[in-house]
């Protein structure tokens, strides 16, 4: 008899594993024909990914969100892209990008109204609305800033070196604005420190690992196009994605043993006030997989464009 | 389970009966449904191992006195197939299963019979035997194997009262020095870490230079789940000299847990590997793997449901040892089918509409009917999710929920264990299978 390996076995059903089918009904009206899904015209999702205790009494709700189409899809903050309560909205993207972003702004509860505030964010693409609630709420979405198992933290993250840092979704916004013209270069920085300590004796640790710092417009009337700094290489994340549904950023860079800076150019088509959104990620440490809700953390860099 | 061996008279139907039929007082005295002489064996074999002191069960049930206040619940449990916590329907698909938990009907009929005539106590004196039970940390095996060749135990964790979930991936040893063919295994949380254990699932691991970690299953536990009984005459490797990495998802503060919203320490997670001996060899390799379903493309709306399906074949001939579907606290339903190309006709293997993510019961099939299947079969997996308000389990409706790893998010796919045939071995299980049930017949005749 001939004995099949295991390994053969196992590649086979890799080749065979991709035709799948997925069907939902709900309450908000999402149209799911028996067929495949158009590359453009699916409404983005908004996804509430969880809630954290702050010290002060306060709560950070963090939210994220999945683009179905192709392409990115732009939605300028108003009606169509609105947090209620108003007074703590402001923060959220007006461009999607496709695939699934998790953690990409937070709304901060003060103490005060925590009890009987709920937060939600309306989205309005591909003519139909879709929103979620945040709240202090179920504790299967309760979020925590402690060491994971690994020891993996939420990295810091600020504008210079020796600075004031941030760290998780809400991260930290830069207090003043960069001035530039249009289509005139301007060099990005921000300033990173992984403080996660991890067990040296680990044959996956045995070095301390990279982090990775991706960018992307976050809001702002035109187009950003970003391009390499001298000093930094971007990086090649094809294969990084997680079941093909956490997409590979564009324009990424590895920080060096996770402390350093990362700089990249970035030019604007249009006149406007800009929000450039860092992301800082120790994601490759095992305790940081994608959806995980840990370890990255953001920050936000203001750009005025004459 | 173990099947009661202590059978005690049955009065099918006689509930009903009892609602329509006027009967002298002596037949009402005869015909009786009583704990001592009908229930308590049903509720010894199938229910106690759970419900006694220091047992998983929130209540004990190990004598009338303790059973008699919870009655109408175990009746109302017990026919609506809830418990004992086996969820598999009836009369659909494969039946014939290894580690079946499920009542039979006319044990049902007879404790709901119990219950609608007033639970009456019987002659307490003249009581079945006590259940020979496991001690609570033994192993489900050990009746059947002994104790474990092999115990591996992950190392311990803290799981604090509140927070996001914690997956622990670290790596030990095998203790092994030489590749060894498994015959059963099962991963056992130690004491109060069975409630902040959602899945411990165990790798064999090689790490490069650069810290990269490549790994192929030993086996997986999810909550609730009995363990793994390799079948005759297959061989799946216990690699030795190979690293083993626990990849164990915990959820703070319990699931209805003993001690919810609390620091349980030390979290130990064990797995027991039962070896053949050293000179066992087959030529039939089995191997347990996920197979998904388009997890990345799961979307549950707000108070929606939704439906994943996905499909896999294989080249060669393969026998389908055991099927376990796996998701989260919005999935309520699963199947598996297997489509025949040839002929066109699809064929339910199992149907698991009551599904619930704090049994992850792996369906074993007993070997001489799991399914054998020729190159180019198809398997089709279906899962079902529910994201309503009708979902007892729902943390909360108004979210959307897509694929992730934690609990309040979803996962779409099923742990199959497949031993691996050629075309000679698969002829040769369908001639041995062909005989057997011509014999079988002969015999019914």
């Amino acid at each position: 008899m001939r004995r099949v390996s295991a390994i053969m076995a196992s590649a086979v059903i890799v080749g065979l594993a991709n035709v799948v089918l997925v069907a939902s009904v709900g309450a908000q009206p999402v149209e799911r024909p028996l067929r495949p899904s158009p590359p453009a015209g699916i409404p983005v999702i908004p996804f509430h990914e969880g809630w954290y205790d702050n010290d002060d009494g306060s709560v950070t709700l963090s939210f994220g969100y999945h683009n179905r189409n192709e392409h990115p899809v732009s939605v300028p903050m108003g009606e169509q892209n609105r947090i209620e309560p108003a007074s703590l909205g402001g923060m959220q993207p007006e461009i999607y990008y496709p695939g699934r972003h998790h953690g990409v702004f937070a709304v901060i509860i003060p103490a005060s109204r925590v009890e009987d505030t709920t937060v939600w964010w309306y989205l309005n693409t591909a003519n139909q609305e879709l929103k979620v609630p945040g709240e202090r709420g179920s504790t299967a979405y309760e979020l925590d800033r402690n060491p994971r198992p690994q020891g993996s933290v939420q990295p810091l993250i600020g504008f210079s070196e020796g600075g004031k840092m941030g760290s998780g979704p809400e991260g930290i916004i830069a207090d003043r604005k960069l001035r530039v013209g249009v289509n005139e270069p301007v060099t990005l920085q921000v300033w990173t420190d992984d403080p996660s300590e991890r067990d040296r004796s680990d044959p996956r640790f045995r070095k301390p690992l990279d982090t990775r710092v991706s960018w992307y417009k976050h809001q702002g009337p035109g187009e950003v196009t970003f391009a390499a700094h001298a000093s930094i290489d971007l990086i090649d994340t094809q294969g990084f994605s997680v079941l093909g549904l956490i997409p590979t950023p564009q324009h990424a860079m590895w920080v060096s043993e996770g402390e350093g800076p990362a700089r990249i150019n970035a030019t604007f088509s249009q006149p406007g006030d800009y929000l450039i959104r860092a992301r800082l990620d120790n994601w490759r440490a095992s305790d940081s997989d994608g959806l995980d809700q840990c370890c990255w953390s953001n920050a936000y860099l203001r750009v005025q464009v004459q | 389970m173990i099947r009661r061996i202590w059978t005690p008279k049955t009065k099918i139907g006689l509930a009903a009966l009892t609602c329509l039929a006027i009967q002298s007082q002596a037949t009402a005295q005869d015909d009786a449904v009583t704990y001592s002489e009908d229930v308590a064996a049903i509720i010894n074999e199938n229910c106690v191992v759970c419900h006694r002191e220091g047992g998983i069960g929130p209540m004990q049930l190990t004598n009338y006195d303790q059973v008699r206040p919870w009655a109408p619940l175990i009746q109302l449990k017990v026919a609506n197939r809830e418990m004992p916590p086996y969820a598999y329907d009836h009369g659909l698909g494969l039946q014939d299963l290894q580690g079946d938990w499920r009542l039979a009907q006319e044990d049902i009929d007879t404790v709901v019979a119990w219950v609608n005539q007033g639970s009456l106590p019987g002659d307490l004196d003249e009581m079945p035997p006590a259940p020979e039970l496991r001690d609570l940390d033994d192993w489900n095996f050990s009746d059947q194997f002994g104790q474990p060749d092999l115990v591996l135990a992950s190392n311990a964790i803290d799981v604090p009262a509140n927070g996001n979930d914690l997956w622990d991936k670290h790596f030990i040893a095998s203790g092994l020095d030489e590749n060894r063919c498994i015959k059963a295994m099962q991963v056992k949380p130690r004491g109060d870490a069975k409630t902040v254990v959602h899945h411990a699932n165990t790798y064999f691991s090689e790490v490069d230079d650069n810290g990269q970690v490549t790994r192929s299953p030993v086996t997986e536990y999810a909550m609730g789940k009995w363990g793994e009984i390799m079948p005759e005459g297959v061989c799946r490797t216990f690699h030795a000299d190979m690293l083993i990495q626990w990849d164990i998802h915990l959820y703070p503060g319990g699931v209805g847990g003993a001690a919810p919203g609390t620091m349980i320490e030390n979290n130990v997670v064990e797995l027991g590997v039962w070896l053949h001996d050293e000179n066992f060899d087959s030529e039939i390799t089995q191997d347990l793997s996920t197979y998904q379903l388009d997890q990345g493309n799961l979307f549950i709306p707000p108070h929606g449901t939704a439906l994943t399906q996905g499909f896999h074949s294989f080249d060669h001939p393969v026998r389908i040892d055991s099927f376990q579907p796996h998701g989260h606290l919005r999935m309520n339903a699963a199947s598996l089918e297997i489509f025949y190309p040839e002929t066109g006709r699809t064929e339910v293997i199992s149907m698991i509409s009551n599904w619930s993510a704090t049994w992850h019961h792996s369906h074993l099939y007993e070997p001489d009917v799991a399914p054998l299947l020729p190159a180019g079969a198809v398997l089709v997996i279906k899962q079902w999710y529910d994201n309503t308000e009708n979902n007892p389990n729902n943390p909360d409706p108004r979210q959307w929920v897509g694929w992730g790893q934690r609990t309040a998010d979803e996962m779409s796919h099923a742990w199959i264990a497949v031993s691996h045939l050629d075309e000679e071995t698969y002829q040769e299980l369908l001639a041995e299978r062909s005989q057997n049930e011509a014999a079988q017949t002969a015999a019914d005749d």
